[in-house]
């Protein structure tokens, strides 16, 4: 399973985690962060060749500062949007996209797709005729084009609803011009950490199905549950710096987005516990469990995130470049047979109980988006997925 | 109809074939084409027009062995009428010959055929969605002949097909799930995968496999189409055990995905 960075706000973090430290696969860049002609001098062409460049048509009529510069953005080419403005400019749209994706040697070439906050009736047809038709159709006019990937956001209702569900996986898997897709799963939870087995389940089957149409997967803004979602084979999942990379949410987009999302707590990423500590809870860990700091990660950036003299603040590059530099790790260490993942996976999340069951041992108390109460979910979610692919 | 009598006139030996619903469908002898059918009815709605223009276009550009051959398509805007001349292929519909096809041998022969044939159209982003015993035709050869495009699905082409409809067009005891939901986007060659699956265990059993009486429950022949209960084959053909199992899953991304990938299953080489 690669890991890709998924690009946003202080996106030189990824690019430096990336070539200082070896973590990560990838980049997914976000043209909403860098302005078009930016990209060639930020990114060498050696990175280039293994990132893909998501257009972020998610909003089509609304186009954010640094989405002004791309001439192919719908808004940009559309002066009334509507979507039969959309239909008929579809094809060019297509076409422009596609050279930019090209002429910028991308490892892939990504179809887009639209924003829905209502799934309407006809999503599929909508989404079919102005980004999947005309991208497949002028894809095969441009000659030794990167591969096509298709974005796909998954709405909650299309994992739980089974009928939305197998329409979703058997629209995707109709088209036998694409490589794979880009998938985003549209989290509308609360809590920090995805704590529903049933959604959590019904994501290994959706990536599961993809792949047993021989599709790459490639998961978008994934948190820790990445690595829950490697027993379904994702051809990758992502790492990124806020939360809001780690999550999918429209507001990121939209123009009046601030660059970051709140979250004045710093935390500190632990593949020992698969959860983001807070600093806060470090003084009484210091202070109460004998070797506590066996219970996070050595990296280029423990020392100065442990040390009680830093003065942290979520705005520090170590923190992120720590997470990228530990879970990147932790991708490399799975099995490749997917058998041997899974009781791997499932040995990990047990340690990870037992490290838990030992911090409330030593009368430590961790709030429910810092504790190990996501986990249940995961070997829930693990015993649904496994049930239902037999 | 005019132009039916003046071309009626030209031909001899006429006899009617079938007439139902708006339709009816003569044989003759053209002094042209030879052995014809003639087609010709009303059409009651700018979409029926357009499933018939559909299929007469479809039909002009194939020139395969598997489809009959087009000859002329007639319309009358002002009586809103046509007439259609195709080939009038020499062979008893399918479901008159099931005593040719009991073994297994003679079954995966007849898809591997069916499959072929299919494939001509499949390339063209064009769905059949009935196939069925009685729109194939064998012919003394045993080469089956598909016929009938009328409700079949052009993916390149508007959908024809009211998405508010609860169900989408197709004979519903021959129909893949997606199309008894009408669930258009769903909608692709993996829907006739289905529809060949019917076919072939039908023959295989000499009786429906999703038969409730068949399968033990109470149910309807839909509905154990929209659950997947169906009675599987009893063979020791594996390609036969596994084609089945790999076309009749109630959803269509379990079952084969593409063309070539039934084809290499079914050992048949897909020609254009």
């Amino acid at each position: 399973m690669k890991i890709y960075h998924q690009h946003g706000h202080n996106f030189v973090w990824n690019l430096d985690s990336y070539t200082e430290d070896g973590s990560g696969n990838g980049h997914i860049l976000s043209p909403v962060n860098i302005e078009s002609d930016k990209i060639p001098l930020r990114l060498s062409e050696d990175i280039r060749k293994v990132s893909f460049f998501d257009p972020q048509f998610y909003l089509p009529h609304d186009a954010a500062k640094k989405l002004q510069t791309y001439t192919f953005f719908p808004k940009n080419v559309l002066n009334n949007f509507s979507t039969s403005d959309f239909i008929e400019q579809a094809y060019d749209i297509a076409q422009s996209c596609l050279v930019f994706q090209k002429e910028l040697n991308f490892q892939y070439s990504i179809i887009p797709t639209r924003y829905f906050s209502e799934l309407p009736e006809n999503a599929l047809e909508q989404l079919t005729s102005i980004f999947l038709d005309p991208f497949i159709s002028e894809h095969s006019r441009i000659t030794d084009a990167p591969p096509l990937l298709l974005t796909v956001i998954v709405k909650s209702i299309q994992l739980e609803d089974e009928l939305l569900r197998s329409e979703l996986i058997t629209w995707i898997t109709n088209y036998p011009e694409l490589r794979g897709v880009y998938l985003i799963f549209d989290n509308d939870f609360y809590s920090k950490q995805i704590k529903d087995p049933e959604y959590l389940s019904n994501q290994l089957l959706f990536i599961h199905y993809l792949r047993q149409n021989g599709l790459e997967v490639h998961v978008g803004y994934t948190n820790t549950e990445g690595y829950l979602l490697s027993i379904a084979d994702p051809t990758s999942v992502t790492v990124g710096a806020y939360e809001n990379l780690r999550s999918f949410g429209i507001q990121r987009l939209e123009t009046r987005e601030s660059g970051t999302q709140q979250g004045p707590t710093p935390r500190i990423y632990s593949s020992k516990l698969f959860q983001w500590i807070p600093n806060t809870s470090l003084p009484p860990m210091r202070r109460l469990i004998p070797d506590w700091q066996g219970l996070f990660d050595e990296s280029p950036y423990s020392e100065y995130l442990l040390n009680p003299s830093s003065s942290l603040n979520f705005n520090r590059k170590e923190i992120y470049k720590h997470y990228f530099f530990i879970f990147s790790r932790q991708a490399k260490e799975l099995p490749a047979d997917l058998q041997t993942r899974t009781s791997f996976v499932v040995e990990k999340i047990k340690t990870v109980l037992e490290n838990f069951e030992r911090i409330s041992n030593h009368n430590v108390f961790l709030d429910s988006n810092s504790d190990g109460s996501h986990l249940t979910s995961w070997m829930n979610a693990i015993s649904i997925y496994n049930s239902e692919i037999v | 109809m005019k132009a039916l009598d003046e071309i009626t006139s030209k031909c001899s030996d006429v006899q009617a074939l079938a007439k139902g619903g708006q339709k009816s469908v003569l044989s003759a002898i053209h002094p042209q084409h030879g052995k014809v059918v003639i087609k010709f009815g009303e059409y009651r709605s700018i979409n029926s027009i357009e499933r018939i223009k559909r299929e007469v276009e479809l039909l002009k550009e194939l020139n395969s062995m598997y489809y009959p051959k087009h000859f002329e398509f007639i319309i009358d805007d002002d009586n809103r009428e046509f007439l259609i001349i195709e080939e009038c292929i020499d062979g008893k519909e399918l479901s008159e010959s099931t005593s040719a096809f009991t073994e297994v041998t003679a079954i995966l022969s007849l898809i591997q055929d069916l499959v072929k044939g299919l494939n001509i159209i499949w390339a063209k982003n064009v769905i059949h969605r009935d196939i069925k015993p009685a729109n194939i035709l064998i012919k003394s050869d045993g080469l089956p002949v598909i016929i009938d495009l009328g409700i079949a699905r052009f993916l390149d082409k508007a959908s024809l097909t009211h998405s508010i409809a609860a169900r989408g067009p197709a004979t519903p005891i021959y129909a893949a799930p997606e199309q008894l939901r009408n669930r258009k986007p769903m909608i692709g060659v993996r829907t006739d995968f289905f529809l060949l699956g019917i076919l072939a265990l039908e023959l295989y059993h000499g009786f429906h496999p999703f038969d409730p009486q068949k399968v033990g429950n109470h149910a309807n022949i839909v509905d154990n189409i929209l659950n997947g209960i169906y009675l599987p084959p009893n063979s020791s053909n594996n390609t036969f055990n596994d084609f089945i199992e790999g076309v009749l899953k109630v959803q269509p991304y379990q079952r084969f995905r593409l063309p070539q990938e039934l084809a290499d299953h079914l050992g048949i080489k897909l020609i254009l």
